[in-house]
């Protein structure tokens, strides 16, 4: 009975070791449709998603930080993870699609949120909000093939800073894929509106979501006072909508307004829309 | 605010595409054109996808204008590059109930520099592809393979005979979904 319970234990870690890569020789010869590399903290959380994704028919692979730094030892540590990625992209014989980058990153790297680190870059010509003077991007690891910024590998980043974050986040990911498409929130876009860029809003809604078919639901800053706009948008959001479309300006503390506040971070704590999970098309 | 949406435990945002931490207004708007084209006209459904093809369009299409290609090199993805957005598949690009989840899938090899690149390209199941050669303003320069196209993987030689050297983008339209590739004619 102790044997088997044994097994039983082992079953799952089994199944899990499939994913991640362990020795140096399978960081540089591998093969991947969807590649993962994470900080070490939260390698744990990821294998659900892991799972998602290898149901779908996708390959999947799981690269941690301290192997791929001691494999790729030349430089700072974005340098190798690129260093890994270049290797990646011109020696697998089945190269990743995706690449998902697990961890937070902070430009300050004494603070100890520098999980995963971007590249800092000095600004572009244009002016910044707050005047700053670098901007840290993910482009970059992406950028494999010429010397162009455009990027060769789809990359996204779960920009998480704990564990029961990155747990969170990745089952908020798992339920939003397995939950059957229906409701009329999957055919509703919000779009909220700056008075001064109200008509980009009033054109996509024309161009795009009119046509379609779907609910439109607007939050315009000539609808009320700030109180109504944050109201409006946290029921629009509460009810249910595909993609939301910020079109305003940002704020420090972090806000979508114009000359009045459509929402703020303070509102997101009272947001209630639970399996009716949104995504973000935004600008700041 | 997109960090404090994902972290919700329970509600608020399943993906954030923003600026990292500034763009200007003309590319923020091209760009989100750029994605409801992939999602509502291409049908595409992954957000990765959407996010990828509007990335590779402005900068290909603006390598100097840094008020343009900056704000989309800039533009990040906070999220799984692979998550299927939650829409229903429009009648034009409707699924088969027997459809297996392997997608079509694209690459584009070895680049750059060599005087032949290698068009790789995977079809689960047969059907209606459009395989084209555009230029970094979004023209067809060549029809490469196009119509009803039987299921499996093939291998195409693009010489650059007659291109002009620079960026050019491969585009495989199949099953409702847009794959973009890149090719670099020295």
């Amino acid at each position: 009975m102790k044997k088997l319970s044994v097994f039983l234990v082992l079953l799952p870690l089994l199944g899990q070791a499939d994913y991640l890569i362990t020795t140096p020789d399978s960081l540089r010869t591998n093969s991947a449709d969807y590649l993962v590399i994470t900080h070490d903290s939260f390698t744990s959380a990821l294998y659900p998603l892991c799972r998602l994704r290898e149901s779908l028919g996708l390959e999947v692979k799981m690269a941690e930080l301290p192997l791929v730094y001691s494999t790729f030892d030349s430089g700072p540590r974005t340098d190798r993870i690129k260093a890994f990625l270049r290797q990646v992209y011109d020696t697998w014989p089945r190269r990743p699609t995706y690449v998902l980058l697990v961890g937070d990153a902070c430009q300050d790297s004494t603070t100890g949120q520098d999980f995963l680190p971007c590249k800092i870059f000095p600004k572009f010509s244009y002016s910044y909000y707050s005047g700053l003077t670098t901007h840290s991007i993910d482009n970059w690891y992406a950028q494999l093939q010429g010397n162009d910024s455009i990027p060769d590998l789809i990359i996204g980043r779960l920009p998480v800073n704990t564990l029961p974050r990155a747990e969170s986040l990745v089952a908020k990911i798992v339920h939003y894929e397995n939950e059957p498409d229906t409701g009329m929130w999957t055919r509703t876009v919000e779009l909220l509106g700056s008075t001064d860029r109200q008509h980009f809003a009033e054109e996509l809604d024309s161009t795009y979501f009119q046509p379609a078919g779907d609910s439109v639901y607007t939050v315009y800053e000539s609808q009320g006072n700030s109180a109504f706009l944050r109201k409006k948008t946290r029921d629009g959001i509460n009810q249910g909508a595909s993609l939301l479309f910020p079109v305003n300006h940002g704020g420090l503390p972090p806000a979508w307004s114009g000359s009045k506040t459509l929402f703020s971070y303070q509102d997101v704590d009272t947001l209630v829309n639970l399996d009716r999970l949104t995504i973000v098309l935004g600008q700041g | 605010m997109n960090e404090y949406l994902l972290e919700l435990g329970k509600g608020g945002a399943v993906a954030c595409v923003a600026y990292n931490p500034c763009g200007t207004e003309t590319a923020s708007q091209m760009l989100r054109k750029e994605v409801l084209n992939s999602v509502y006209l291409e049908g595409e459904r992954i957000l990765g996808k959407a996010v990828f093809a509007a990335k590779c369009s402005l900068i290909a299409r603006y390598p100097t204008q840094d008020t343009l290609y900056g704000p989309a090199v800039l533009w990040t993805l906070l999220g799984d590059p692979a998550l299927r957005i939650k829409r229903p598949v429009p009648t034009s690009v409707s699924e088969d109930p027997d459809r297996t989840p392997t997608p079509p899938a694209l690459r584009v090899s070895p680049n750059p520099g060599a005087r032949t690149a290698s068009i790789c390209y995977s079809l689960p199941r047969s059907g209606d592809i459009d395989l084209t050669l555009l230029d970094v303003a979004g023209r067809t320069v060549r029809v490469l393979a196009s119509g009803p196209w039987s299921a499996g993987d093939f291998r195409l030689r693009l010489d650059d005979a007659g291109l002009a050297p620079g960026v050019y983008l491969v585009r495989l339209r199949s099953e409702g979904q847009v794959m973009t590739g890149k090719v670099i004619i020295e």
